[in-house]
């Protein structure tokens, strides 16, 4: 698996390397960032969402602690919620922990050619915050919603509610990341269509 | 009952989880779409004609046209507007073909026509500006030089405004010609042009008609749009700068002007259907870097957070420009999550019920389109008949979708005086550089091996 995992590795990166020879922009941005998310998948993903799902308890927990509504048990990456005689726990899988959200972004932000790499770096990190942060907002959001509605609403909190939230300020995100810098830096000028050579035609 | 009503429920909740992003963000909004169509075909009056049809400046930039001009100076003088009341100005943009003979010719052949030939500099911009100046017709009318004009379009076109004082501005409605499209030689090329001619019907008989209904229309259409001469010669007239002059001049026309624009839904403009797919790539590269180009001019200070729910170009910028990444990542993130564990039976149901959303909404569209095109039986009738084409919209409108976000991307790096590349020549620079690099590995293992077998 190892050998076969580097040879797609070595051809990813070279395939990169030719398409930003070549001066395709766009496929050096889809290419390149699709296969940085699917490698980091592969082999980050199992090393970081065990200290990441923690991480987002431990954080959640404080809020639950300081609100008095729910505690975390970030040993075990769960959120516990606690109303009369219903409970319900919730575990952070690595769908739950935003690893994949996480990841998405690194890849898209390190192929998108607008930035520098000190940018790049500057953007990644305050991005990574920001979506972590954004995944302690949903799971309280839906932890309030389960002290308060009792476990019935739960699915609807986690799957719908939740994802609702969690989506619209990762849209933020890239809103102002990807769109608002652009439009500010988009050049304006003369425009005229490529011509096919003699010898592509 | 009750158990079967509660599993139906449950399963919907379900499922909805997976697809609770896209419904929001598209289904739910073509939905709106379709219940605002169909208000405004039932409470829509038809304008009564005037006593007077008034005198109008028919605009047609010229560039290369000599192929197209005569077909498209035929539809004018088809024309069921008085031609004694239409003044056609010709402006040439430095063609290099033989435009002006074919001018020339139809002098001869539409003598009751009038016609005015004026030289501008090259760029569609200065040439529709050249003619601004020289205009006195009460309203003012673009056309492209390569599309016909519906009979009935000028008409139809005039009567809105005479009968709305308050409208300033009209797009018309673009459609590909139907002889054309089937007249295409092969058979997946045809197919492929038909798509088009549904997407255009989509684009505006739907999507541009429900959104003059809330005022929100994006841009006009540089191949058939109107103006009160009044109106446009107070505008800071068509930008030089930018590869989309009409959107530029939509925003002029609302942002500087306050006022607004709607679609005359039944002035229809035919254009000949797309070449082939390597001019599709460019075509839509360039509506798509115009779209970022005005932005810039006219958006980039209004840019917040709170623009998304207040100005409705912030929202569109949004869709098309914000939503693109997430989605773009996540259709790969989707096959990823196959090999982690999750079911395929998730993934393939949840992109299944969202491709059976996206015809169900294209579905609806269709029908308010067949309600629009009630007064023109024969392409009604084409139209209705391509209903098997509907199913396979949402892949056509993905393909689209690549193309524009390569437009996107393209856009960043591009210099003054940019060009958008044909896909043909992307994959020629891809392959030289491959077929070098290999040449260079089998010079050196060539060499490797004779120096081996000499010693």
């Amino acid at each position: 698996m190892i050998p076969f995992l580097l040879a797609m590795l070595a051809a990813w990166i070279y395939l990169v390397v030719v398409l930003r020879r070549a001066k395709l922009t766009f496929f050096t941005f889809l290419v390149g960032s699709v296969g940085l998310f699917i490698f980091m998948m592969i082999l980050l993903q199992p090393l970081i969402t065990a200290p990441l799902s923690m991480a987002v308890a431990a954080a959640t927990g404080v809020i639950g602690k300081v609100t008095g509504m729910f505690h975390a048990y970030p040993q075990y990456s769960l959120v516990f919620i606690e109303q009369g005689r219903e409970s319900i726990s919730l575990y952070i899988d690595y769908e739950c922990s935003g690893v994949i959200e996480l990841l998405a972004f690194t890849a898209l932000i390190w192929f998108f050619p607008l930035y520098n790499t000190m940018e790049k770096l500057i953007v990644n990190i305050s991005g990574l915050i920001w979506i972590f942060a954004a995944n302690i907002v949903r799971l309280t959001v839906i932890s309030v919603m389960v002290y308060f509605f009792g476990n019935n609403i739960f699915f609807f909190a986690h799957a719908i509610f939740g994802r609702i939230v969690f989506y619209g300020l990762s849209i933020l995100l890239y809103f102002y990341v990807f769109t608002r810098s652009q439009i500010i830096k988009q050049k304006v000028g003369k425009f005229k269509y490529g011509v096919l050579t003699s010898e592509n035609t | 009952m009750e158990f079967l009503l509660r599993k139906i429920l449950e399963e919907m909740l379900f499922w909805m989880a997976w697809v609770i992003i896209p419904l929001i963000m598209e289904i739910l909004p073509a939905i709106g779409g379709f219940l605002i169509l169909l208000k405004k075909r039932f409470l829509h009056k038809s304008a009564k004609p005037p006593i007077r049809y008034p005198e109008i400046t028919l605009i047609i930039p010229v560039y290369n046209s000599a192929e197209s001009l005569e077909e498209c100076l035929s539809s004018v003088y088809k024309s069921s507007y008085p031609l004694s009341m239409i003044h056609v100005m010709l402006v040439n943009n430095e063609s290099r073909d033989k435009s002006f003979q074919v001018f020339c010719r139809a002098q001869n052949t539409f003598p009751e026509l009038s016609m005015q030939w004026l030289n501008a500099k090259q760029g569609k911009s200065k040439a529709l500006n050249l003619a601004l100046f020289n205009s006195d017709g009460k309203y003012i009318i673009h056309i492209d030089s390569d599309g016909k004009l519906h009979p009935e379009a000028l008409k139809n076109m005039v009567e809105r405004f005479e009968a709305n004082a308050h409208i300033h501005c009209l797009t018309g409605v673009i459609l590909t010609d139907p002889k054309m499209i089937e007249e295409t030689q092969t058979f997946p090329m045809r197919l492929f042009r038909r798509a088009e001619f549904l997407e255009y019907c989509q684009a505006f008989l739907a999507g541009r008609n429900y959104e003059s209904e809330l005022d929100s229309i994006y841009t006009l259409s540089g191949a058939f749009s109107a103006f009160r001469k009044s109106t446009i010669l107070k505008t800071q007239l068509y930008n030089t700068d930018t590869v989309c002059e009409d959107t530029q001049v939509t925003f002029q026309v609302r942002r500087l002007m306050k006022k607004s624009i709607y679609l005359c839904e039944n002035a229809l403009f035919f254009v000949d259907p797309i070449e082939n797919l390597g001019k599709l790539y460019t075509q839509r590269q360039r509506w798509q870097t115009g779209e970022l180009e005005v932005s810039h001019m006219f958006l980039r200070d209004h840019l917040k957070t709170e623009g998304f729910f207040k100005d409705f170009m912030v929202r569109q910028l949004t869709y098309d420009h914000t939503f693109a990444f997430p989605r773009m990542i996540w259709y790969f993130a989707l096959i990823c999550l196959m090999f982690f564990n999750y079911p395929f039976e998730l993934i393939a149901g949840s992109v299944l019920i969202l491709y059976v959303l996206y015809v169900f909404s294209a579905f609806l569209f269709y029908l308010n389109i067949l309600g629009y095109l009630g007064n023109f039986k024969e392409i009604r009738r084409y139209y209705a008949k391509k209903w098997y084409i509907l199913p396979m919209m949402p892949m056509y409108n993905l393909y689209i979708f690549w193309i524009r976000f390569a437009a996107i991307i393209n856009s960043i790096r591009r210099r003054s005086g940019w060009r958008v590349d044909p896909f043909q020549e992307e994959r020629k620079r891809f392959f030289t550089i491959l077929t070098g690099d290999l040449t260079r590995v089998t010079r050196v293992i060539t060499k490797l091996r004779s120096l081996v077998n000499t010693n």
